[in-house]
């Protein structure tokens, strides 16, 4: 099994995609933080109300992390939707399943070994965007379980996307793979945006219930945009102040136990799901 | 028992796939499975090493049923179409297929394999400057790690030059040579005459002919003899002879024999009859055979 890790971590870190991403990620960091160090001094030099500046900044710091979780996204995506397919596309998973290596091993490795590279990048996204925040804009006092609670939630979007990935690309091509996780994140993101709307205009009328509700399917569909704007709420919100109302990146709802538990299920559920189709799968 | 299939099918359609199969390998062999394309010979050979699922029927290899894990370390698999990752090298190929059967020590084994097949002075180049040549053989090489006792070869000799065939041949015969069962799956007739010791032809995906190549050749025996001139006086003497005219030309005469016998006889009586003899082609056996089978479409 740890062979097969280390072949999957080692292919997906020689991607191409990779390296382009390790770059684009370089850019971004730096005008983020060029960005970030102007409007905050500027806000405080000019803002005579010390909270709205604050606010202000604040938002931006929010789209940090929401940019970074679509650069983790499209990582995990353009990596890995060929995790299991381009194995079967290029006939290697021939002469690995011919070994003595139960198939439900083949895939958890694989999965094992795409979720460590993953892992890596989206830790070092994460706490650049932290380390540049709490330097540079204003920061918000959290005690360090709070900021390690939403590395975890970070963390578990790319989880569920990779596992997602790989329940498609067991039984798709690699671009159909691809092509079909991108569409489900842009309607999990469109659905939590219009679950936030819904809740921001819920004393009108029926609309805000139907909203609601569409946010809620699509979050049981796929709980990404779910998670991080339980991210946001964590790590925007002290005990004193609340920004995640403000921000159209956080959320105004709050998840229930029960989806924090789908969340888990979800990944549980779909991993099952992934190593029983590829156990039944014919390798032609 | 080395290999055992009651009745194995796996279908994919009424029509596609391989039906029935029955076969038996008792002793280490070099076992010939011959069809046209599409024929359903890479189906049974990825049923047996366990990439499809059969639909019906009982495998065995090795005596344990296919789906027993511990026996795939004792077998060794080729595909047909294959490509190992272009980012590795070919030892690094090697290391990985070592690490997956839990080798120990394997270094020289890798050298030795490596150097059986040719590419020893590559093993450090990035698969993505092989040619498909070079991927086969080394495809080979992985193949016969650990010693496997049973060995699949699907079409090995494909992307290979003549030379390369040769070398695939004599690899073949020596792992005969070494108790090693070698599952050869091929085209190319005349190598399967050549190494192979038991042959089966499959035809829409049922085995239409099985034997040694003795008993299946023996009765196609065809012999064509290049003459100075072919006349009525040579019918006359091949008439007397009771032997079957297949066809002729001016200088051509292609019959067929009872027995490899008859064929000095024919032509010490060519030769006191006053004709001068050029050339005696023995025909490929099997493939007239094989021509013969699935020409008569037994089904």
């Amino acid at each position: 099994m740890a062979a097969i890790i280390r072949y999957s971590f080692k292919e997906f870190v020689r991607k191409k995609i990779f390296l382009i991403t390790i770059l684009m990620s370089a850019a971004f960091l730096f005008l983020y933080s060029w960005g970030l160090k102007e409007i905050a001094e500027n806000l405080k030099q000019q803002s005579t109300m010390m909270t709205f500046a604050m606010q202000q900044v604040t938002v931006f710091s929010s789209l940090g992390f929401y940019f970074s979780h679509l650069m983790v996204a499209f990582l995990v995506v353009f990596a890995t939707s060929g995790i299991i397919s381009s194995e079967i596309e290029n006939y290697n998973v021939h002469t690995i399943i011919v070994r003595p290596i139960p198939r439900w091993k083949y895939v958890l490795s694989r999965y094992l070994g795409a979720l460590i590279f993953i892992t890596l990048y989206s830790t070092a996204i994460f706490f650049s965007i932290y380390t540049i925040n709490k330097t540079l804009g204003f920061s918000i006092e959290h005690p360090i379980s709070q900021v390690v609670l939403g590395w975890l939630l970070f963390e578990l979007i790319a989880i569920v996307l990779l596992t997602v990935t790989t329940f498609f690309s067991t039984s798709f091509s690699t671009l159909a793979t691809g092509i079909l996780v991108v569409l489900l994140f842009g309607f999990a993101m469109i659905g939590g945006f219009l679950e936030q709307i819904g809740y921001a205009i819920a004393d009108f009328s029926q609309a805000s219930t139907t909203l609601q509700t569409i946010g809620i399917v699509s979050s049981l569909i796929l709980p990404t945009d779910n998670i991080y704007r339980e991210m946001a709420n964590i790590l925007f919100k002290s005990n004193l102040i609340d920004f995640s109302t403000i921000d159209p990146f956080a959320g105004i709802s709050k998840n229930s136990i029960y989806m924090r538990i789908y969340w888990f299920l979800y990944v549980f559920a779909l991993m099952y799901l992934t190593i029983k189709r590829f156990d039944k799968k014919d390798l032609t | 028992m080395i290999l055992k299939t009651e009745n194995l099918t796996k279908e994919y359609s009424s029509k596609n796939g391989c039906f029935n199969i029955n076969l038996e390998i008792e002793k280490p062999m070099v076992f010939g499975l011959l069809g046209p394309n599409g024929a359903g010979k890479s189906t049974l050979v990825k049923t047996l090493v366990g990439l499809l699922r059969p639909t019906r029927g009982k495998a065995f290899l090795l005596g344990k049923p296919l789906d027993d894990i511990a026996i795939k370390s004792k077998i060794g698999y080729l595909p047909e179409n294959f490509k190992y990752p272009d980012w590795m090298t070919a030892y690094e190929v090697m290391e990985f297929h070592c690490q997956l059967l839990r080798m120990k020590n394997y270094k020289n084994e890798i050298y030795s394999l490596l150097e059986k097949v040719g590419i020893i002075e590559h093993k450090d180049k990035k698969i993505r400057s092989f040619s498909k040549g070079m991927q086969q053989r080394l495809g080979l090489a992985v193949s016969m790690l650990n010693r496997p006792e049973i060995i699949f070869l699907d079409e090995p000799t494909s992307a290979l030059d003549p030379i390369g065939r040769i070398d695939v041949r004599n690899i073949i015969i020596e792992l005969k040579n070494q108790g090693t069962t070698v599952f050869l799956n091929s085209h190319l007739l005349s190598e399967v005459e050549k190494v192979c010791d038991m042959v089966a032809i499959i035809n829409k995906g049922y085995i239409v002919v099985m034997g040694t190549i003795d008993e299946l050749t023996r009765k196609a025996l065809k012999v064509t003899f290049v003459l100075d001139k072919v006349d009525s006086k040579l019918f006359e003497i091949i008439s007397l002879k009771n032997i079957n005219i297949l066809t002729h030309s001016q200088t051509t005469l292609e019959v067929e024999l009872l027995s490899y016998e008859d064929i000095p006889t024919l032509v010490e009586e060519f030769v006191k009859s006053g004709y001068k003899i050029y050339e005696v082609k023995k025909s490929q056996e099997l493939e007239n055979v094989f021509l013969q089978v699935i020409g008569e479409g037994h089904f």
